[in-house]
């Protein structure tokens, strides 16, 4: 490109700039084949994003016959909810369900409440010894004694077989834990002083002034808490062998995989007598998946724009 | 920043006189909001840590930990063991090949989709976007497990495909060959797009002056992104490039716990797995288990120090 025509696209460009006000730098340049094919990627990748998921909604709505007479099923020519139904009267996987909501609701309360105290206690670099208490806080991050002693303390403590496994011993995620921390770095020290010396306590400081003006970063520190409680199924498959106190993913891990340990259960004689299907094994796997699902998709869309908002807070700073 | 230190300066110079011991009692309330943390961390990272001492002893439960006798060698029996162990030796090297193909293939993934969404114009598509590809993170690897198995199934839409094209059913889920490909790419479809997150916030916080002055010196958006993104970037990527590197002995169990099957125990059993299996399915000693997991522990740590070392050779800044 000659330097006259460079010139035209520099003038351009700041007519462009000066009409539009400035926002992000990049997206003030004309419309070209770049941004076209840019934008048909992103389509194209959104479609294989969602894609699988819609095919699962597809396969638990459908049933066998229909899913067998053809090769290639992607449309819904025949819903049927009795997969739903099945799932639904099945006890065994409501009992689950109601405890991957204990552990999800009580879980995420207990790990924000002691890692948001934690995360506290260390935004505080006048007090003595911060130092030591920030390392024994960093130091699980990146050094662990392995699976086996943990298995041997867990057991010792005594949290074996019982559904507080799943709460008390991963209680603090070292990571949300800093997010928070340097969240709580940025509210402003005058608040709290003036606080303090109109004799308010740290407790009250903590409850009344921290936490309300760092809202986005709890909000979104609640929302992972709450994902990793609601998918952990590694803490039930270690310690917890009794069915009746399995989370929903560990039921749905031996629903998925192993029909054996259900053919006891109203799911597996729905499962055994395939031959005769009144509902096909696939589509009961496939509405299991929704309805483990669904939690997370309705709380997903109201909370994801605080993510940015509350990981930029918390972590990229200088 | 400069107005909220100068004034806990002025706060703390009230404290300044203090004794220590002054001090300490002046801050009791901070500890107490430490404790229930401290109490939590103690019991269920530190004690394991110590009992991984197992890992040099003859475990027998009914001596317990402490009181189990040293093993010979002056207590490195166990891993003088692992080096004439076959699987460990296939588990080890697996675990390496596959950390690091997650290096060469997903890492650089995000990096790249935060480049691609920065280059949307409308702010509403772009948050579109990124909620969408977002949401797979939040999905447990047990359901992906399960959606995978829908797609690739025998009558599954995958297979169906290949058919109505006049191709043959293919297997992935059994197939060796290309099991570790396809860990890398079940994993790029899910953590790629919050992946994105952490550059795009970083991204976020790139003065638009820069932009403002390329552009009007004619720079293309390709040399935006080349010379004004990417350096601003770059340090972040350097950060996670640090962390990804000092996690190589783990390899992801999850995901490969919840997608392999004894068809790909070659290509695809890492050390994670082989622990598990080992320990809670055949039932084998629990000391020679946890010698593996210490040994795993150490590497990652020096990985962490070397990777950290690199990093900050490279690009100017580290993690510590």
């Amino acid at each position: 490109m000659g330097a006259p025509g460079r010139a035209a696209k520099a003038a351009r460009n700041t007519a462009r700039v000066r009409g539009k006000g400035f926002g992000s730098g990049p997206a003030s340049h004309p419309t070209t084949v770049g941004t076209v094919l840019n934008g048909a990627l992103m389509v194209l990748l959104a479609l294989v994003t969602i894609f699988p998921f819609y095919y699962v909604v597809l396969i638990a709505l459908s049933d066998y016959a229909t899913v067998h007479k053809q090769i290639l099923y992607i449309f819904p020519t025949k819903i049927n909810f009795e997969s739903f139904r099945a799932v639904f009267e099945e006890r065994t996987f409501l009992n689950s369900f109601l405890n991957s909501v204990f552990v999800t609701v009580v879980g995420t309360a207990y790990s924000l409440l002691i890692s948001s105290m934690a995360a506290y206690a260390l935004s505080k670099d006048r007090v003595p010894g911060h130092r030591i208490l920030f390392i024994i806080a960093i130091i699980p991050m990146f050094f662990s004694g392995g699976l086996i002693p943990y298995y041997l303390t867990v057991s010792a403590v005594g949290l074996s077989n019982s559904i507080w496994v799943m709460v008390i011993p991963a209680a603090i995620t070292t990571f949300y834990l800093l997010l928070m921390k340097n969240s709580f770095d940025d509210v402003p020290k005058s608040l709290e002083e003036s606080a303090k010396i109109d004799g308010a306590t740290d407790f009250t400081v903590f409850f009344r002034i921290v936490l309300p003006t760092s809202m986005p970063v709890i909000a979104t520190m609640a929302l992972f808490y709450a994902v990793d409680k609601w998918n952990d199924y590694y803490l039930a498959m270690l310690f917890i062998n009794d069915l009746n106190k399995y989370p929903l993913q560990m039921t749905l891990r031996e629903i998925l995989n192993n029909f054996t340990r259900f053919q006891g259960t109203g799911i597996g004689a729905v499962i055994q007598n395939q031959q005769t299907p009144i509902v096909y094994t696939r589509s009961l796997q496939m509405a299991v998946i929704v309805v483990a699902t669904v939690p997370i998709l309705c709380v997903y869309p109201f909370l994801q724009k605080h993510f940015t908002k509350g990981i930029m807070l918390g972590a990229v700073k200088e | 920043m400069s107005e909220t230190a100068l004034k806990s300066k002025k706060a703390d110079r009230g404290t300044r006189w203090r004794s220590l011991r002054e001090r300490i009692w002046y801050n009791r309330g901070i500890y107490l909001f430490f404790l229930p943390a401290l109490a939590a961390y103690l019991v269920f990272t530190y004690v394991p840590m110590y009992g991984a001492i197992l890992a040099f002893k003859d475990f027998s439960f009914k001596l317990g930990i402490l009181r189990s006798p040293w093993t010979s060698m002056n207590g490195f029996q166990h891993f003088y063991d692992l080096l004439s162990d076959a699987s460990f030796k296939k588990a080890f090297f697996n675990t390496v090949i596959i950390s690091f193909g997650r290096i060469l293939f997903e890492f650089p993934v995000p990096i790249l989709l935060a480049l691609l969404l920065n280059e949307i114009r409308k702010n509403r598509y772009k948050r579109f976007f990124q909620t969408v590809f977002t949401f797979p993170h939040f999905v447990s690897w047990i359901i992906i497990s399960g959606i995978v198995f829908n797609l690739f199934s025998d009558s599954g839409v995958v297979n169906g495909i290949l058919v109505t094209l006049g191709g043959q059913k293919i297997n992935v889920l059994t197939q060796p060959s290309t099991f570790r490909a396809f860990l890398y790419s079940t994993s790029i479809w899910k953590e790629a797009g919050w992946g994105t997150i952490i550059y795009l916030a970083t991204i976020t916080g790139i003065n638009p002056s820069l932009y403002e002055a390329a552009i009007v010196d004619g720079a293309s958006r390709f040399q935006l992104a080349r010379y004004i993104t990417w350096p601003s970037i770059l340090s972040v990527v350097g950060v996670m490039l640090i962390l990804q590197i000092s996690s190589v002995m783990n390899a992801g169990f999850d995901q490969v716990f919840n997608l392999y099957n004894a068809a790909v125990y070659d290509k695809a059993d890492i050390i994670d797995t082989l622990i598990y299996r080992r320990t809670f399915v055949k039932g084998m000693d629990f000391a020679s288990s946890t010698a593996i997991g210490l040994f795993k522990s150490v590497i990652n740590f020096a990985m962490l120090l070397v990777g950290n070392f690199v990093v900050k050779k490279a690009t100017g800044k580290g993690i510590y």
